[in-house]
């Protein structure tokens, strides 16, 4: 902030009416499309699904609107589906989070090695990124059909399955697929910001440790993993928020099926408000998805004040 | 997996190891959509037998799902909120962070930490009031509603991204400007956007990609089929229960191959893009 608003104030006296009004007023002028944008139809969103979620409402008429309290909430915390819901948002928020930062960290490393054939890795992993997941979806729906599919068609063919597996069908594997699908799309987004962070580990400090007798590993402990800190805390951050709002992916393989197994907070609250017209236990669901993003991202902050 | 930490020391081996690992993982990577690629040439019989190859590749069944499915309309409408919402963005933000970074005021810091929060609020959390605003606001069902939606939740970010490359610039071009009697917007526009081409550049890559491919709000804002987007058109589809996998999967190509295409052309800055928008946030 190099700029002095007082500065500015006293060159306006001496410009005379070229700018009369002042400089607080034109910051305010050219930040007003997006702050007016950004409060109707993000704040006012957030309060009033906050508010919604005390009620019960169909969501068209106004008048049909009835104040509930806390009710919905109380409700949900008993819905065994609901709460099937939020074990499987965890578990599929953990586990993309863990494979996606792995496998990313991993490819990474290995496109850092600039070895011939790695460049065209790096372009490979990052197509999926590019894509819907609602096509993302629809291939892996294509890979993972019972009849014709291609998985299906590999394992016979080496003899591990004699019967064809519906594995989107299949309550034992449906979510195990939807984890996978999302892995290999977002694989090359976490490779690339892992790369990105791999050109900032300092050269001389590897070079240091190599003169010092250090082992591969013992580089890649205490030098490499340490340079990485920052970048790690930020893609573990990005793969939460990414996990806990997961829905297209889902409801395009799924639709939350079978027996609900695949169910996720997203497309419940989807199905609660836009199937069954529940506006308030929707937006009750929305609000226990919104909080669990905030304390992801608060987190966040508390670890960065120790690093 | 030994010595991959760095590419100072790689020996012989280690190298060889190395590209035989990256094809390898390569294969495995794209084996879903050449998987793909392969059902959309095949016949609809065959899609329920079990053959990696169709018999005789069915290159027609491109043209039957881009008429079939409306492909044309779907593309030109996910074309408009796209290109639409990306430029809002893109102006209204620019002048945003300009101002909170260039012309600082009491108050200002609070009002840019509030527009951060939109970074972690997931937009699928506020489907419900959205589209209940929508209502009200007559936007409901129309391509200007979606693309609306699309800017805000794209202005935290592209404010976020212009911010920290205006910090970065002196304060004395701006001082010497002001001299000379440049209105702010003239600064802004005149002299500070053209040299603003990087983040620009990032800010676009990542709009595109996220409005581009977006589901959940297109889903819940529009209801017209005639205003579809190309995932919403082709989602509309697999809710038919239909047998016609070739066609889906010729679909899914032709949807995903002019993102593709792009890739091709602009990969540095794609990949400088996603890598800076993210780390910066």
């Amino acid at each position: 902030m190099t700029t002095i608003p007082g500065a500015t104030v006293s060159r306006t006296g001496r410009q005379s009416n070229i700018r009369a009004t002042s400089p607080a007023a034109v910051s305010l002028a050219l930040a007003a499309p997006t702050l007016l944008i950004f409060i109707g139809l993000v704040a006012v969103p957030v309060f009033s699904v906050l508010l919604i979620s005390l009620t019960s409402w169909t969501g068209f008429d106004l008048a049909t609107i009835r104040w509930l309290g806390v009710e919905n909430y109380a409700n949900l915390f008993t819905d065994p589906i609901f709460l099937r819901a939020l074990i499987h948002t965890l578990t599929f928020t953990l586990a993309t989070t863990l494979l996606l930062n792995a496998a990313g960290l991993g490819l990474a490393m290995l496109v850092n090695t600039k070895a011939p054939g790695t460049a065209f890795l790096k372009a490979v992993l990052f197509l999926p990124v590019l894509l819907s997941p609602v096509i993302v979806g629809l291939m892996w729906s294509g890979l993972l059909r019972g009849v014709g599919g291609g998985l299906n068609m590999l394992l016979s063919a080496l003899g591990v399955i004699n019967q064809p597996v519906f594995w989107l069908g299949d309550d034992r594997f449906a979510l195990l697929a939807v984890i996978l699908a999302t892995v290999w799309q977002f694989a090359g987004y976490d490779m690339i910001l892992y790369y990105a962070g791999l050109q900032n580990v300092p050269h001389t400090l590897l070079e240091a440790a190599e003169l010092d007798g250090a082992r591969s590993w013992a580089k890649f402990r205490f030098v490499t993993l340490p340079a990485l800190y920052h970048v790690m805390l930020v893609v573990v951050l990005l793969n939460v928020i990414g996990g806990l709002r997961i829905f297209d992916i889902v409801y395009v393989m799924t639709r939350g099926g079978p027996n609900r197994a695949t169910e996720v907070l997203a497309t419940y609250m989807y199905e609660q408000g836009f199937q069954l017209n529940a506006m308030g236990i929707a937006s009750a669901i929305a609000v226990v998805l919104i909080a669990l993003a905030v304390i992801a991202s608060l987190l966040r902050v508390r670890v960065l004040r120790y690093v | 997996m030994s010595d991959m930490s760095s590419a100072l020391t790689l020996s012989r081996p280690a190298r060889l190891a190395a590209s035989i690992g990256a094809l390898l993982i390569s294969i495995i990577v794209l084996t879903p959509v050449l998987w793909i690629f392969s059902l959309s040439l095949k016949t609809s019989r065959e899609t329920l037998r079990a053959s990696l190859l169709p018999a005789v590749p069915q290159p027609q069944n491109y043209v039957e799902a881009f008429t079939r499915y409306g492909l044309g309309s779907l593309f030109f409408n996910n074309g408009l909120v796209t290109i639409v919402s990306v430029a809002v963005t893109v102006v209204v933000s620019m002048s945003a962070a300009y101002a909170f970074t260039k012309i600082p005021f009491r108050g200002s810091e609070t009002l840019f930490s509030l527009l951060l929060l939109g970074v972690v609020i997931p937009p699928s959390a506020l489907v419900v009031p959205l589209l209940i605003e929508m209502r009200y606001l007559g936007l409901y069902d129309s391509t200007a509603g979606l693309a609306l939606a699309y800017v805000a939740f794209g202005l935290p970010i592209s404010t976020l991204v212009f911010r920290g490359f205006f910090a970065s610039i002196p304060g004395e071009i701006i001082e010497a400007a002001r001299l000379d009697g440049c209105r702010e917007t003239t600064i802004l526009w005149r002299i500070i956007a053209p040299m603003s081409k990087g983040p620009i550049a990032t800010v676009v890559i990542l709009l595109f990609l996220a409005n581009w491919n977006e589901f959940i709000l297109a889903l819940v804002l529009l209801r017209n089929p005639a205003r579809f987007t190309l995932t919403l058109g082709i989602n509309a589809q697999l809710g038919q229960y239909t047998s016609d996998y070739h066609l889906i999967a010729a679909a899914s190509m032709i949807a995903a191959i002019p993102v593709f295409l792009v890739y091709l052309v602009l990969q540095r800055q794609f990949e400088r893009g996603v890598a800076e928008g993210a780390l910066k946030s």
